[in-house]
């Protein structure tokens, strides 16, 4: 495009260029026919005077001299005009003097007959002086005006070149300019082209997503499947594990419960015997059997059962939380205001006996699992009870409200916050781990109860996030959906 | 007790269990024989293949449902199709606590389930309760 501007202005330069040399030759052609005809004006001047110099001579009236006059009045004009129109042609000198020479010969036989001397003024007519002029006048003017009208011929040809060169120019330029406009049509075409093409490709691509779309959900089907099969997996394993544990300690409880049996057994005879060799001085029991019996079986027996116990309970906490999970879920409406002042009805002792305020905020209305929903709530509850600062009654507040998730759906957004001691940074994440807790370990409990909170409400389709200052206080933040869909409920 | 001295088979594969449950059975006053199976291939041939003789002595069932061969309910279901054994009376006893297979062993013509209580106490007062049970058991004469 910028070399078809460069070459269209390098057209437009030639054409006026070639048009302004035309208009001076056209200059020059008209120069050259004003001279040709002003050589012709003064060769018809001469030749009048010599006429009307001669008709003076033979009839000797004064009438036939006023042409002579007039002419010889004019001619001085004439050839000034023509002397400076061509000041170099090579002829004018001599022609000019072949005129003088003609001009002084009638001036001086006209002199001569109006003195009355007409035979003078015959006789040197006769001489032939004046006819010699006269020819030499009219032969240098033929070749003069031969010479003009050569070079006349010459510039009209040379101006008709130059229109020959702008019509060239012109033509050129047109088919410059149809060859410009031929590109940049090719050009308008070719990228409409383009911009079809890529309105095709987009058409293509989407028509191909379109067409791949029913492919993609089966996928995420697929995998949503996957992930609930796997999920289910998951409970009947906890299930199985947690059932297969029982039955070893089963034994280990059974066998000790047997040991101790047996030990007490064993004692009651040892202290008989230890009492009856001090009465009778008889028998007695060596130290260390004394000690195996009193001590180190008692001992070893409450070591087995305090871990027992231990592990007895964090296997019914994963067969809960198992139970839990393939707990068939029943969604319901719920008036959250009332469900929640019922749990802390439920839980009068305990905040009496922390001494707490609890404030239930206007909460939004749920369709969701009431049992699932009381866990929840009340597992938050406890721990904002249980893990008040120290020295610090806990104040509790229950808020909600319904707000869009990133989805732009509707859901029911909890907050549970404390005044409690807080949670620190590191432990955010491990809070809802299986059998972690955080901080001083001064309250009983398992560590079951907040991963047990997060697998429910997840299970409801929601979440759960903690933010907490240490000794400000923590906001748990539970999300669930307005309405629990049962979605794969069937199949767990 | 009855006339004819009624035979506990056990069918069990944990031996620690087998053990605790027979040492709680005794201490509630149980006298009878107690024939103790570990698995369930065992357990089969002990009702199926004996031949005649195994209508002679009436028997009472203490079932597992988790051993290591076969599940416990398929031979409950043996039982209770066969027209010999099936009004034989059979105590499921097992960890399970599984509400659906519950239902089924009752649905299969179990006549008792309990649950291994997890706690040893909870334990001993079940086995125990059981033993006072199998006491005054009226178990029929073999068909």
């Amino acid at each position: 495009m910028a070399a078809g501007a460069v070459l269209l202005l390098a057209i437009v330069g030639i054409s006026m260029w070639s048009a302004l040399r035309t208009s001076g030759d056209v200059d020059k052609a008209a120069r050259s026919f004003f001279v040709r005809s002003l050589t012709r004006d003064v060769l018809d001047a001469v030749t009048e005077a010599e006429s009307s110099q001669r008709g003076y001579l033979l009839t000797g009236q004064d009438i036939y001299l006023a042409p002579y006059r007039d002419a010889v009045a004019r001619l001085p004009d004439m050839i000034r005009s023509l002397s400076a129109a061509i000041p170099d042609d090579p002829e004018f000198p001599a022609w000019r003097a072949a005129i003088d020479a003609k001009l002084s010969e009638l001036a001086q036989t006209v002199q001569r007959a109006t003195a009355g001397q007409r035979v003078q003024a015959l006789a040197m007519v006769q001489s032939g002086r004046g006819l010699h002029s006269m020819d030499q006048v009219r032969a240098i003017a033929e070749s003069m005006m031969q010479r003009q009208r050569l070079r006349l011929v010459a510039d009209l040809e040379h101006s008709r070149a130059g229109v020959r060169i702008v019509i060239i120019v012109d033509l050129v330029t047109f088919l410059v300019l149809a060859a410009l406009v031929r590109v940049v049509i090719v050009g308008v075409q070719r990228s409409a082209a383009r911009a079809r093409a890529t309105q095709m490709a987009l058409k293509s691509a989407h028509d191909e997503l379109a067409a791949r779309r029913p492919m993609l959900e089966a996928a995420v089907a697929a995998r949503t499947a996957d992930l609930s099969r796997a999920n289910d997996e998951l409970q009947r394993f906890a299930y199985i594990v947690s059932h297969d544990l029982r039955a070893p300690l089963l034994n280990i409880i059974g066998f000790t419960s047997e040991l101790e049996g047996a030990t007490r057994r064993l004692n009651d005879y040892v202290s008989t015997i230890m009492k009856g060799g001090m009465k009778a001085g008889g028998a007695t029991v060596p130290e260390d059997v004394r000690q195996a019996s009193e001590e180190d079986l008692p001992e070893a027996i409450r070591f087995i059962r305090t871990s027992t116990t231990k592990m007895d309970r964090l296997i019914n906490a994963i067969l809960r939380l198992s139970r839990e999970g393939r707990r068939m879920l029943t969604p319901e409406r719920l008036d959250m205001n009332a469900v929640l002042a019922e749990l802390v009805a439920s839980l009068k002792h305990q905040i009496e006996e922390a001494g707490a305020a609890i404030r239930i905020g206007p909460l939004p209305g749920l369709t969701c699992d009431r049992t699932a929903v009381d866990q929840i709530f009340s597992n938050l509850l406890e721990n904002a009870l249980k893990y008040n600062a120290p020295g610090r009654a806990p104040a509790i507040e229950l808020g909600g409200r319904t707000q869009l998730d990133r989805d732009g759906t509707p859901v029911a957004c909890f907050t549970v916050s404390d005044n409690g001691r807080g949670i620190p940074e590191r432990d955010m994440e491990r809070i809802f781990e299986l059998f972690r807790r955080s901080g001083v370990q001064d309250r009983p409990g398992e560590g079951i109860g907040l991963a047990h909170v997060r697998a429910l409400v997840r299970r409801l389709g929601g979440d759960i996030a903690c933010s907490s200052t240490p000794n400000v206080g923590t906001i748990f933040t539970v999300t669930l959906p307005l309405t629990f869909k049962a979605a794969g409920e069937i199949e767990g | 007790m009855n006339a004819v001295p009624v035979t506990i088979l056990l069918i069990e594969d944990d031996p620690g269990h087998a053990k605790l449950i027979e040492k709680n059975v005794r201490r509630a006053g149980v006298v009878n024989e107690i024939i103790h199976l570990a698995d369930g291939t065992s357990a089969l041939a002990h009702l199926f293949e004996r031949g005649e003789g195994r209508k002679a002595d009436p028997m009472l069932v203490l079932l597992d449902l988790n051993l290591p061969d076969m599940s416990g309910i398929d031979i409950l279901a043996r039982i209770k199709a066969d027209p010999t054994l099936k009004r034989t009376p059979v105590v499921v006893l097992t960890t399970t606590d599984d509400r659906l297979e519950i239902q089924r062993c009752y649905d299969l013509g179990c006549n008792v389930y309990i649950t291994k209580p997890v706690e040893y106490e909870g334990f001993t007062a079940a086995i125990r309760q059981l033993g006072l049970f199998l006491t005054v058991m009226q178990v029929p004469e073999a068909a």
